[in-house]
């Protein structure tokens, strides 16, 4: 069988995509046009999340100040509060680290193994503990939605007993959870097609082990948020039985 | 220089060197749609990295490597992603895409869409006489390592060109 040989390609290749530019050729006012809209990048998918998150977890501090307000005299129920705006505050400020981060991912002016090497190593640092962070929303909602209940439908936090903060504390894991899988997802079809494009590049330097680097780091970030997860429900429930 | 000015100016730019953008897309989109997506992208990441561009390399070196950079790395989830059993919608979508062009350059843009990504980005610079040297700066790949792959690739092209024609 006769082998092709490409570089007869190469000539004709030159001339026909004269006719691809002069049948799709742009006007100014086009070009014009597409450099005011908003990029369909990932990076700005992810600071319109953050901002979302940051509004969110700003109206929840606004809630649980209207609720130490609401549980006035119950010095139980206003350290709760209080330490709960406190830690909505201190994930905004985690989110807003995060965000100042992203113009260092939006550059494509470099090298492409360098920018791939960056966008990975962002999504699989910075990026994965803001998902954990960011899930952290859906809990912090569910306990203020759930005193509000109970001050509006009985006008005290009832005493519980173990049954009762079984069921919460498992909604209020499953709301972690739900929120967590929802943008893991979405994360790991970004990183993935990143580290796609890197092995493709590099080939046999990117090796197994790095992949596999990367995993282990990700299932640490999981088992800390986790953990500090149980700590912080314990706590949260330590207090409200005092 | 002013805003007003410097974007007339990289609006003329891009439009005298649009056909760059018109390849890629063409070498990375299946259908109208995701080209024109692609294409607003790039221009926009141009326009973006613009303020970096110091004239060390040529314009079209420079672009050439800030477009193939969004194309390759661009995650686009809403494409609707084609199985390699989908020959004869693939065909048809790719048809969509390529104009009235000559049997063997719309044989030849088919096999390239048939290779990875960083292929499809190293044999279109090899088509458009980009050197070693180039190709080597807009990837990051070392000179030694863009000759193997591009004996690879143009192997691998040759094999999918038999089978399509």
């Amino acid at each position: 069988m006769e082998t092709i040989d490409i570089n007869k390609y190469k000539e004709s290749w030159k001339q026909e995509n004269q006719k691809i530019t002069s049948q799709n050729k742009l006007s100014i006012v086009e070009i014009q046009t597409f450099i005011h809209k908003q990029s369909k990048d990932v990076s700005q998918k992810f600071r319109i999340g953050i901002v979302v998150d940051a509004v969110i977890k700003s109206t929840l501090i606004v809630s649980y100040l209207i609720l130490i307000t609401l549980f006035w005299g119950d010095v139980t129920l206003i350290s709760l509060n209080a330490i709960l705006v406190l830690v909505s505050i201190l994930l905004i400020l985690f989110q807003i680290k995060v965000y100042k981060q992203i113009p260092g991912i939006e550059s494509n002016s470099g090298k492409l193994n360098d920018i791939l090497k960056q966008k990975i190593d962002f999504f699989n640092n910075t990026y994965a503990k803001s998902i954990y962070i960011g899930a952290l929303t859906n809990p912090l909602f569910f306990i203020s939605g759930m005193l509000f209940y109970f001050r509006f439908k009985y006008g005290e936090v009832r005493a519980m007993d173990l049954e009762d903060y079984i069921v919460f504390g498992t909604a209020i894991l499953i709301s972690y959870v739900f929120a967590l899988v929802a943008q893991l997802k979405s994360y790991q079809f970004s990183v993935k097609n990143l580290q796609t494009c890197l092995k493709e590049l590099n080939e046999d330097t990117i090796t197994e082990l790095t992949i596999k680097q990367n995993r282990n780091k990700k299932l640490r970030v999981f088992a800390v948020a986790l953990l500090f997860l149980i700590i912080g429900l314990l706590l949260l429930f330590y207090i409200m039985a005092l | 220089m002013k805003q007003r000015e410097k974007e007339t100016e990289f609006i003329k730019t891009i439009e005298q060197h649009q056909n760059i953008l018109h390849k890629i897309c063409s070498v990375y989109c299946c259908s109208q749609d995701d080209k024109k997506d692609l294409y607003q992208e790039m221009t926009l990441q141009l326009w973006k990295a613009y303020p970096s561009f110091q004239g060390r390399s040529a314009f079209s070196t420079w672009m050439y490597r800030v477009a193939l950079n969004t194309a390759i790395t661009i995650s686009r989830k809403n494409q609707v992603q084609l199985k390699p059993e989908d020959t004869q919608l693939r065909i048809v979508k790719e048809m969509e895409t390529l104009p009235d062009l000559s049997e063997d350059i719309r044989i030849l843009y088919q096999a390239i869409n048939r290779l990875n990504k960083i292929e499809r980005a190293i044999i279109l610079l090899w088509l458009e006489e980009k050197s070693y040297d180039e190709i080597s700066e807009i990837t990051g790949l070392t000179i030694k390592n863009v000759g193997v792959k591009l004996v690879r690739i143009k192997k691998k092209l040759a094999i999918l060109i038999e089978k399509l024609s």
